[in-house]
């Protein structure tokens, strides 16, 4: 962890005092933002010290996402009079670039769009300002789970507000469960049986019983998840603070023993599988079950110009074992402020406007982008258009993020390999998750996390 | 060749085109998914001409998403490389190809300037980052096209040696009895006589430049150019396969213009005729 | 033979008169400046701190970069990773193949036009059409028709009545057809350099070949081969070199799979550098990377270019 570290520079800490300093000033011009939903055009009022130093806001985000809320931002940086330069960048050159910017404190960016598996890094190496000491105040609007996910370590503060409320879903054809009888499954060994039985039963019609991603890295690593949470195990052995890695345990193998019976379930070519894939192979009915299923790919299969399974689709959360907790992962997208913005009071108003309900709920229909309120998502004419949101929700509320370290990204490269090699069949299952384990744990020796 | 048959030059011809028809079949298949929404791209069987023809995916590019200011952005950037390249590149080329350095230096640093081929590029961004914070290249196109034109280097000397050493050695040494400087020999003979060479490096410069990625992303995040935003298009949730293939068609355009432009370089220029091996 | 006439007939170069001005006198040197002052400011800091970060274990903290001295730890772990022995008889068996089969395509291609009478600039245009195109969009099309459901060839092969070929998923297959797309791309690169080579050769060794009535077989071997052998060799050189650091069509294809069969060096080092970013290792892992190379272009270029640096007589 490197929570510990302290901030080496002179003027590093001098902004931070500075920074409290107007924190007070702030909270009240942020406050009153938060509370209406409207901010924008209130802005117009505000004080001169925020005139003064409201001129631009440099944002950094996904190309996609950029896309999606360009419109508001461009809405947003006119009524206020700033300018807002916004920076979009493809998923691992965000990464790349953020990292960069964000540990050394360049100044570069005043607002971030962040994946909540980088918030321990970013949040817990406190490469982000506390939105709460800014003046932020909670919102019980927003789903609980998700909101969590930009307080790192949990009760430090909000360092990141959610804005793109991805969860992760198991999704099934209703109509072909019911053809061939089948209850809709509970448990993996329900999924197993019944993908056996539909793959069985459609093959000859190119229609498969389960769908994964066999591709090494994340990919596989996610689609595996589920399925290892599913039967009460884990990656590592304290979600929350994560020391020891636990891929060696039984219910480990087990989960990936029955992971690769459903790779044979799937349609051949599974080893060269990714998201986009999943999503194409479910709204072409290509395949009956995933439990790797994502909203935007949800958006995709309610589309009647490109699925052919509208209305034949219904989600809800993972299956898990007897005993076992059904879990959703998160993939979230949130909003931070980097130390070293000139400009965090705008920032954080920005912020605030751009998560309100009435900016959430455009997004969401004009832009598909899922919101991250409960009013949003139960929002009588949002649920009219996207059928599939109440489930979402109720994924939501059982969403639990991905094992929060730093070092995750590190230790999904190597079991999303390992996975990958099983399923490729360049290794045994036993050995995949014996060396996975072994490597994760060298891994987090290096790191100083655990003792050798 | 004289006296060729007409069998001859009929297969050479047919050769070509099948040549043609392998190269070109994946580009063809490019632009036709370019037209197609994403209904039509999951069609089975796949349609071989596309069936409802579409713009969106140009348009989505184009005005949604501006792509006409990365490809400027790229422009810029792969000029100051290529000129920079096969400047800074032919000069040494020509150096070494001409004079005896002490201590056997010709080699040395023909084989230092390789090396910087083979370095991979992930390491040298974090400290480049800072030297070019440092001296104020960060976020500009002459900074980008700098570094561009710097990888590719090893690529134009090397050639160019090849393409020097080919130059009869008697057509400069007249020209320099006849009271021309050194430079000038540069200038009016070898570098007219070895036209092809610099016209086929400077197209290959201006390419790498044009589809370089790693660099752009981290040196040169405000002038972004074609390669970045391409990327874009791949999102950790989605391939927006068709706005790629118009991308990739759209950014193919402006190179093959220069391409066709370049070619006539192409040509056996001052060899034809006059000079003798 | 050609290269030995011409060598005969070259005047010596007469020394520069000490009475030229400096510039004149010094001109070698002001030639190469430029190439050096851009070595010094682009590979000699870089290079210098990467090779500090190999002995380190680094991360980000808040401000700067955190190094610990650890010696040679990053090597040590290096020539103990079974996925980097792995990725390295990978990128040697592709970097082989890949330069192989291009330089014998893209030679073929040459001497094809180099021999049309008319349609040569437009048939160069269109020929190098596959390395203009964006890397990225050539990955992702390729895949797309090799998909195993949507794609075009399994489309084809099943007309004609073979089945399914799981191209980028069977281990079996999947190098190859990565491979394919390589070629596909950058044999015009290729193709380019010894176009620009053949159409640059003196004619009259050819007139004097067909004076003698020689068969095309036989000039090529005698007169075309070995006057294009410099330019050859480069362009083999700089394939092997290039090849090496197959990158990017790897990541958008298949990353690196099916399993982790493809991956190539690059791929595994950038795997270090992100997500992992442990700078430390990606630094060794590197520095090994160059020195294979280093090592490999030396020993190419004493043996069979030996006298290629040296100034021409």
């Amino acid at each position: 962890m490197d929570n510990d570290t302290k901030p080496t520079e002179a003027n590093l800490i001098n902004r931070r005092e500075l920074l409290r300093s107007t924190a007070v000033a702030s909270a009240a011009l942020v406050t009153a933002g938060a509370s209406s939903a409207a901010a924008a055009p209130s802005r117009r009022g505000a004080p001169a010290i925020l005139r003064r130093q409201g001129g631009k806001l440099v944002v950094a985000m996904q190309n996609a996402d950029q896309q999606a809320a360009q419109p508001l931002i461009d809405e947003y940086a006119e009524a206020n009079g700033i300018e807002i330069e916004v920076q979009g960048f493809p998923f691992e050159g965000l990464l790349e670039r953020l990292t960069i910017n964000l540990t050394q404190a360049t100044g570069a960016y005043d607002v971030v769009s962040m994946d909540d598996p980088w918030m321990p890094q970013f949040a817990g190496g406190e490469f982000l300002m506390n939105l709460e000491e800014l003046g932020y105040e909670r919102d019980p609007d927003f789903v609980p789970e998700l909101l969590a996910l930009g307080d790192f370590p949990p009760g430090s503060g909000l360092r990141g507000i959610p804005w793109v409320g991805n969860v992760q879903v198991f999704a099934w054809r209703t109509d072909v469960l019911e053809e061939l009888g089948l209850e809709v499954p509970q448990t993996w060994d329900d999924v197993l049986n019944a993908a056996a039985a539909i793959t069985e039963a459609k093959k000859s019609e190119d229609l498969y019983g389960f769908g994964l991603r066999g591709v090494a890295g994340n990919p596989a690593a996610t689609s595996f998840l589920p399925i290892l949470r599913g039967h009460g195990g884990d990656l590592f052995d304290d979600n929350n603070d994560p020391k020891e890695p636990t891929l060696d345990t039984p219910e480990a193998q087990e989960a990936l023993r029955k992971h690769l019976e459903l790779a044979k379930l799937a349609p051949p070519g599974v080893e060269n599988v990714q998201h986009a894939d999943m999503g194409t192979n479910m709204y072409s009915g290509r395949i009956a079950m995933a439990a790797d299923i994502w909203p935007d790919l949800l958006l995709q299969i309610w589309d009647p110009d490109i699925s052919q399974v509208v209305g034949k689709v219904a989600i809800g959360p993972e299956p898990a074992q007897t005993g076992a907790e059904s879990k959703n992962m998160t993939g979230n997208w949130l909003l931070g402020i980097p130390e070293g913005s000139q400009n965090p009071e705008q920032a954080l108003d920005f912020i605030v406007w751009l998560t309100a309900p009435e900016q959430q709920k455009r997004l969401l229909l004009d832009n598909n982008i899922p919101a991250t309120r409960t009013s949003v998502l139960t929002d009588q004419e949002a649920v009219e258009k996207l059928p599939f949101l109440p489930g979402l929700l109720e994924a939501a509320r059982k969403a639990v993020p991905r094992p929060r370290t730093p070092h995750y990204n590190a230790a999904e490269a190597i079991y999303g390999r390992y996975i990958a090699e099983a399923i490729a069949g360049q290794t045994s299952p036993e050995d995949a998750l014996t060396n996975a384990n072994k490597e994760i744990r060298d891994l987090m020796v290096r790191e100083g996390v655990l003792e050798d | 060749m004289a006296g060729e048959s007409r069998i001859g030059t009929l297969l050479r011809y047919a050769g070509i085109a099948l040549v043609l028809a392998i190269v070109l079949f994946p580009v063809y298949w490019m632009i036709n998914m370019s037209f197609k929404d994403t209904a039509e791209f999951t069609a089975r069987p796949p349609t071989m001409i596309v069936k409802r023809p579409t713009w969106e995916n140009y348009r989505d590019i184009l005005i949604s998403q501006g792509f006409d200011r990365y490809a400027w952005n790229s422009l810029l950037t792969a000029l100051t490389a290529a000129v920079v390249a096969v400047t800074v590149g032919s000069l040494m080329a020509y150096a070494l190809s001409r004079f005896r350095l002490p201590k056997n230096f010709n080699y040395h640093l023909l084989f230092t300037i390789l090396t910087v081929r083979m370095f991979p590029p992930i390491l040298s961004l974090i400290p480049l980052y800072y030297i070019y914070k440092q001296i104020g290249l960060l976020d500009t196109r002459f900074g980008l096209g700098l570094i561009h034109a710097w990888v590719e280097v090893p690529l134009v000397v090397w050639m160019m040696i090849g393409f020097f050493r080919d130059i009869p050695r008697d057509m400069e040494e007249a020209a320099l009895v006849d009271g021309d400087t050194r430079l000038g020999v540069l200038r009016k003979i070898a570098v007219p006589l070895a036209r092809p060479g610099l016209a086929a490096t400077f197209i290959l410069v201006f390419i790498s430049s044009w589809n370089e990625f790693l660099f752009a992303l981290i040196l040169n995040s405000r002038n972004q150019t074609l390669p970045i935003a391409v990327a874009g298009q791949i999102t950790q949730f989605e391939i927006r396969y068709g706005n790629l293939m118009a991308a990739g068609v759209f950014a193919t355009v402006p190179v093959l213009i220069l391409a066709f432009l370049t070619q006539r370089h192409l040509t056996r220029g001052l060899t034809v005729g006059g000079v003798t091996g | 033979m050609a290269i030995r006439i011409r060598a005969q007939e070259a005047a010596r170069v007469r020394p520069v008169s000490a009475r030229a001005p400096w510039w004149e006198r010094n001109l070698a040197w002001l030639l190469v400046a430029p190439a050096i002052a851009m070595f010094a400011l682009f590979a000699i800091y870089p290079t210098a701190s990467a090779l500090l970060f190999s002995l380190s274990r680094a991360r980000l903290i808040r401000g700067s970069l955190e190094r610990t001295y650890i010696g040679l730890d990053n090597f040590r772990r290096a020539f103990e990773d079974p996925l980097v022995r792995q990725s390295a008889a990978f990128t040697i068996k592709w970097s082989l193949s890949v330069t192989a089969m291009e330089v014998l395509l893209g030679l073929l291609i040459a001497l094809l036009v180099s021999q049309l009478a008319r349609g040569r600039g437009l048939i160069t245009s269109l020929l190098i059409i596959p390395i203009i195109m964006p890397p990225v969009s050539v990955a992702v099309a390729w895949r797309f028709m090799y998909d195993p459901a949507f794609g075009i060839f399994n489309y084809l092969l099943n007309l004609v009545g073979l089945g399914d070929v799981y191209w980028l998923s069977d281990p079996d297959v999947a190098t190859y057809a990565l491979m394919a797309v390589d070629v596909w791309q950058t044999t015009p690169f290729v193709f380019l350099l010894l176009y620009a080579g053949l159409i640059s050769l003196p004619r009259d060794p050819y007139e004097a070949a067909a004076i003698d009535g020689a068969s095309p077989w036989f000039t090529f071997r005698t007169v075309t081969l070995p006057l294009l052998k410099p330019v050859l060799l480069v362009v083999i050189l700089l394939r092997v070199i290039d090849s090496a650091r197959i990158f990017d069509k790897i990541l958008v294809m298949t990353r690196g799979g099916p399993g982790s069969q493809n991956y190539s060096m690059t791929y595994t080092i950038y795997q270090e550098f992100i997500p992992k970013f442990d700078f430390g290792y990606t630094a060794a892992l590197s520095f090994l990377f160059q020195l294979s190379l280093v090592i490999v272009a030396t020993i190419y270029v004493r043996r069979v270019m030996a006298d290629y640096s040296a100034p021409a007589e």
